[in-house]
């Protein structure tokens, strides 16, 4: 297979994934347990940051093209070898990185500012506009906020809350109240924000 | 550096923010970008790290080389320029919840925009008619509410009065409904006879109704000579007894005083009869003393 036909399979859009294709990955990825999606969905977060920590400029589409390779092996081979499923993941991530990389020094004009070192300004948008979506934002949150459970408002209060003070402390005193371990801790807090964060996403779409 | 991050930082999470930063040498990011996908407490971890290296930001607490680092590689994402913006509304939203957890989140403050002030300005004014036409709509009601209340009042007063009423009512109704159970049981009404004398005067006529098992006699006494008596009610075509009492007393409370007896319904046929009164003082033999006619009608 060519670069260009691969650069080109990166930018087209991805061909419909069939049903048992989509429910062997999501099977695979559980490897033995049955997380009913969630995995993916976790494999699919590692991914995005992961292109996007590399400063590509659509990582969401490098994500799902990675899960999508990892589908039609999984179609064609029927099974993967190489355990555990995140470190076949990773590999095949990085097949799609340098892919990824290589389109663009063919595509990018030699005088393009590398994205990597610009510093991008924040949304060009003018005042009024901004304003708007800074509104329309604020109110996604506001609903979104209001869908969280006094346990979870708590929890986020005692993790988040007065971020100019030292958090450790506090952090570690919710830990020991709540009769959990920091990370465990951690992992709840950032569960919420970051449902919080797309339940906001999904909100600004449908507005 | 005086910035949030680095202070009680573990030196793990130093090197996790270093590589958010992109800070650190090719080998270690390398290392770290895989295990930021296949080690699940690294994953957690870094996300925490870097929650918190934003929220450092977002708060104004990164100086040195890593806020320079941050907005020269961290921002140069929209992804990440959108989680910057998320954490300073975020926290902003956080930082209000104490007071609110207990109860609801009310609207976060937001920036005024001139639309939003028109619509202020408009519904300040929608709102001060709107008190005016209340305020005026409070006067009529107060008035209405002391006009019911002294009705009400009233009201009261007329209810106090049935209640009274219904409560005389509710004992008179109670006799009658006593009346009218003992006489269902049998306890019988008194038919009050009087004496015959020698002047023709009308016999009594005497209805029973049905269902009852004795009927009732009040005997008036000319004199209350004796202190015992004892009746005789006879059949007068025949001069036969039919029923005969035990010894009775008169009832000295009744004015006159009379003897009274009870005799079985059973007994008594549509015909003539005459009671045969006769008295006695203690230890002494019974005399007649007088005599009380009376005609039993058909049942």
């Amino acid at each position: 297979m060519s670069p260009a036909v691969l650069t080109q399979e990166i930018g087209q859009e991805e061909p419909t994934l069939t049903e048992a294709a989509f429910t062997r990955l999501l099977t695979w990825l559980d490897d033995g347990a049955d997380s009913e999606g969630e995995r993916y969905l976790e494999v699919r977060r590692r991914l995005v940051a992961y292109f996007d920590r590399q400063n590509r400029p659509a990582p969401d589409a490098l994500a799902d093209h990675t899960l999508n390779r990892i589908c039609k092996t999984l179609e064609k081979s029927g099974a993967i070898a190489t355990k555990p499923p995140l470190r076949y993941c990773y590999v095949v991530a990085r097949f799609v990185l340098l892919e990824d990389l290589r389109r663009e020094r063919r595509h990018v004009r030699f005088d393009d500012v590398r994205h990597g070192n610009a510093v991008t300004s924040p949304a060009s948008a003018d005042g009024d506009d901004a304003a708007f979506i800074q509104e329309r934002r604020l109110e996604c949150l506001d609903r979104c906020l209001r869908k969280l459970k006094p346990e979870q408002q708590d929890l986020i209060v005692g993790y988040y809350g007065d971020a100019r003070r030292q958090r450790i402390d506090r952090r570690r005193d919710l830990a020991a109240r709540l009769g959990i371990t920091m990370n465990a801790l951690g992992i709840r807090a950032w569960r919420i924000r970051a449902a919080l964060e797309n339940c906001v996403g999904a909100c600004c779409k449908d507005r | 550096m005086t910035i949030f991050i680095p202070r009680g930082l573990a030196q793990e999470d130093r090197q996790l923010v270093r590589y958010i930063l992109g800070l650190l040498p090719d080998k270690d990011a390398e290392r770290l970008d895989e295990q930021s996908i296949v080690d699940d407490e690294v994953a957690a971890r870094l996300r925490s790290v870097e929650n918190d290296l934003v929220d450092a930001y977002v708060c104004g607490t990164l100086d040195g080389e890593w806020l320079e680092r941050f907005e020269s590689w961290y921002l140069a994402s929209p992804r990440r320029r959108d989680k910057v913006k998320f954490a300073r509304q975020f926290l902003n939203a956080v930082d209000r919840l104490p007071t609110q957890a207990a109860t609801a989140v009310t609207s976060l403050p937001r920036p005024v925009s001139r639309r939003q002030k028109f619509i202020w300005l408009a519904s300040a004014a929608v709102l001060l008619l709107a008190c005016g036409v209340l305020l005026r709509q409070d006067v009529r009601l107060r008035r209405g509410l002391l006009d019911a209340q002294h009705d009400g009042a009233a009201l009261d007063r007329r209810e106090r009065e049935l209640a009274q009423q219904l409560g005389e009512q509710r004992v008179a109704n109670d006799v009658l409904r006593k009346e009218v159970e003992r006489l269902r049981t049998g306890q019988p009404l008194a038919l009050v006879l009087r004496p015959q004398t020698r002047a023709a005067a009308p016999v009594s006529a005497i209805a029973v109704p049905p269902g009852l098992d004795v009927v009732a006699f009040e005997l008036e006494l000319e004199a209350s000579d004796f202190s015992q008596y004892q009746v005789a009610l006879k059949d007068p075509a025949t001069t036969r007894i039919v029923w005969r009492s035990g010894v009775v007393t008169p009832v000295s409370s009744r004015r006159p005083p009379a003897v009274a007896v009870t005799v079985p319904a059973s007994l008594l046929k549509p015909q003539h009869y005459s009671f045969e009164l006769s008295g006695r003082t203690r230890g002494a033999a019974f005399d007649v003393v007088g005599s009380y006619a009376f005609q039993m009608e058909a049942r």
